[in-house]
């Protein structure tokens, strides 16, 4: 029974390649109106699900989803201009040239138009994201809901009220101006590692992570890399997904607890995505300097490359971070370079930098306190880390985090603390 | 022999995602191969999802919007070929898309 199981998946893996196709073709045609454009995308898909058992699956499934979907979205504005014209309101004046730039280079694809105006800077970055899996990447309201532990409802409305901030604005459906993708590209950057960023660690909910959005993040680094091939931080931001995926296995053990870097068994780590992530590092820094993207994918890569974390080349990543907290300053970037540099030299001055960090914007960042109680530790200060991890577990909304802090915390409370030269 | 109108219907695809659609698509496909492969399949389709009500009987022609029952825009019929009612209720519940709506069995002559 290979052959059926073979044919699902193969067509479950076509519908979500053309998907954000058929939205943007559509969104070509239909001017302003990303939800009828939507609209138009999850019609075709169900009357290919109706249609195809009878009629049969055609040879081109995508081609066919595509042709459907242009089809329907011309019928839309004929039948809505003929609805004008009837009710003598003023006709839409504005219809698109039907543009037919598939294949016509990667600035030409319909889906970079999308992407961008999913991550429009008018939206809020909860916007972009829910509308970037929806649009994008194809995921149903309830599958983006879930994995962000949000009622459908509120979901539902995100996507609709984003939707309609882009149609009021008029916002164009382009590709900005090369001078403008300075403000632009990052964005989309975020949102795609943001939405990695919460597969790899749910800020809340019992389990650790969501493989869903793991999935989805990677799948759009990919999309972009094949739309933007120039551009370097598109291929970091590609290397830096596939380097912390490959130690998405190693991250649980088989009682569902989480594991530290320092604690992993590197065999389970994936090989295949380690080298997909060196490889787009390559890749970016051919393309050209690096920026936050890529170096956070180099100090990935570094973790990488050592056996055993007793190995780990401190001194390059204290450097990478020192690059990374200059082109990128926030205090979270500031929380790994300290980390570094206790790791380096100098945990007195590291510590200082956290309590600076704590007493600053991070005061009510769980993972701050974890570090301060880590650099505690080592320090000797068992009690006084003890009472870091207890905040830090406080803090978390995510049920295994907090399982891993609070067994820490009592670690440290079963332990005396000792001076440590 | 007797003759059997399927009718399946559900408004979830509407909801689903593209990746679900695709599995959910090549399911029902693999399903009415079978049925068409073991003889049991004599015709069947999508049904458009628009439909209306036509009445002449009152005297006033009229034709109105069939409003979405409880289960959803019907979706597709089916005509089979079942020993008797029990069976084609049996070969219904072998239906994949049974799982996210309904399917009617209605017996035929034909």
């Amino acid at each position: 029974m290979s052959m059926p199981d073979r044919t699902a998946s193969t067509l479950e893996d076509t519908f979500r390649r053309e998907w954000p196709r058929l939205v943007a073709a559509a969104a070509a045609r239909i001017v302003g109106d990303l939800g009828q454009a939507e609209e138009i995308a999850q019609d075709v898909m169900v009357t290919a699900l109706d249609r195809w058992p009878f009629g049969g699956i055609p040879d081109r499934p995508g081609a066919w989803l595509l042709t459907a979907a242009r089809n329907r979205a011309r019928n839309v504005v004929r039948d809505e201009a003929r609805a004008a014209a009837r009710n003598r309101l003023a006709a839409i004046a504005e219809v698109a040239p039907p543009a037919d730039m598939d294949g016509g280079g990667p600035i030409g694809d319909d889906r970079l138009r999308l992407v961008f105006a999913c991550c429009h800077p008018l939206l809020k970055r909860d916007a972009q994201v829910a509308l970037t899996l929806r649009l994008v990447g194809g995921l149903s309201i309830p599958e983006i809901a879930r994995a962000f532990l949000v009622p459908e409802a509120t979901l539902t409305q995100r996507v609709v009220r984003a939707k309609r901030v882009l149609a009021n604005a008029q916002v164009r459906f382009a590709v900005p101006d090369r001078q403008d993708w300075g403000e632009r590209l990052p964005a989309i950057l975020a949102v795609v590692y943001l939405i990695f960023n919460e597969g790899y660690e749910a800020t809340s909910g019992p389990e650790l992570g969501r493989p869903v959005l793991c999935e989805e993040a990677r799948r759009l680094a990919v999309l972009l890399v094949e739309m933007l091939p120039d551009q370097p931080e598109v291929h970091g931001l590609a290397a830096l997904v596939e380097l912390s995926a490959a130690r998405l296995a190693a991250r649980v053990d088989g009682s569902g607890d989480m594991v530290v870097l320092e604690d992993q068994d590197r065999s389970r780590w994936d090989r295949q995505a380690i080298a997909n992530g060196r490889a787009a590092i390559e890749r970016a820094l051919r393309a050209g300097a690096p920026g936050p993207m890529t170096l956070q994918a180099m100090i990935a890569a570094c973790h990488a490359g050592a056996g055993a974390w007793e190995s780990t080349d401190w001194h390059a990543i204290g450097a990478l971070y020192d690059q990374l907290y200059s082109v990128s300053p926030s205090p979270v970037v500031g929380l790994n370079r300290a980390v570094a540099i206790s790791m380096n030299s100098s945990p007195e001055t590291a510590l200082a930098l956290v309590d600076d960090f704590i007493s600053g914007d991070l005061a009510s960042y769980p993972l701050a306190w974890a570090t301060r109680a880590d650099m505690l530790w080592r320090l000797g200060r068992h009690q006084d880390s003890a009472a870091d991890y207890r905040r830090a577990a406080a803090l978390t909304g995510n049920g295994t985090e907090r399982r891993f802090l609070t067994r820490r915390a009592e670690r440290c409370e079963g332990s005396t603390d000792q001076e440590v030269g | 022999m007797a003759k059997f109108v399927l009718l399946l219907s559900g408004d979830d695809a509407l909801a689903a995602s593209a990746s679900e659609l695709g599995e959910r698509t090549a399911r029902q496909a693999e399903w009415v191969s079978g049925l068409r492969a073991g003889g049991m399949l004599r015709d069947g389709g999508r049904i458009d999802s628009g439909a209306v009500r036509v009445r002449t009987g009152r005297g006033v022609p009229a034709v109105i919007d069939v409003p979405v029952d409880a289960e959803g825009a019907v979706r597709s019929w089916l005509l089979v070929d079942a020993d008797d009612l029990d069976a084609a209720v049996t070969l219904a519940q072998t239906c994949p898309e049974a799982a996210h709506g309904a399917v009617r069995v209605l017996h035929v002559d034909a």
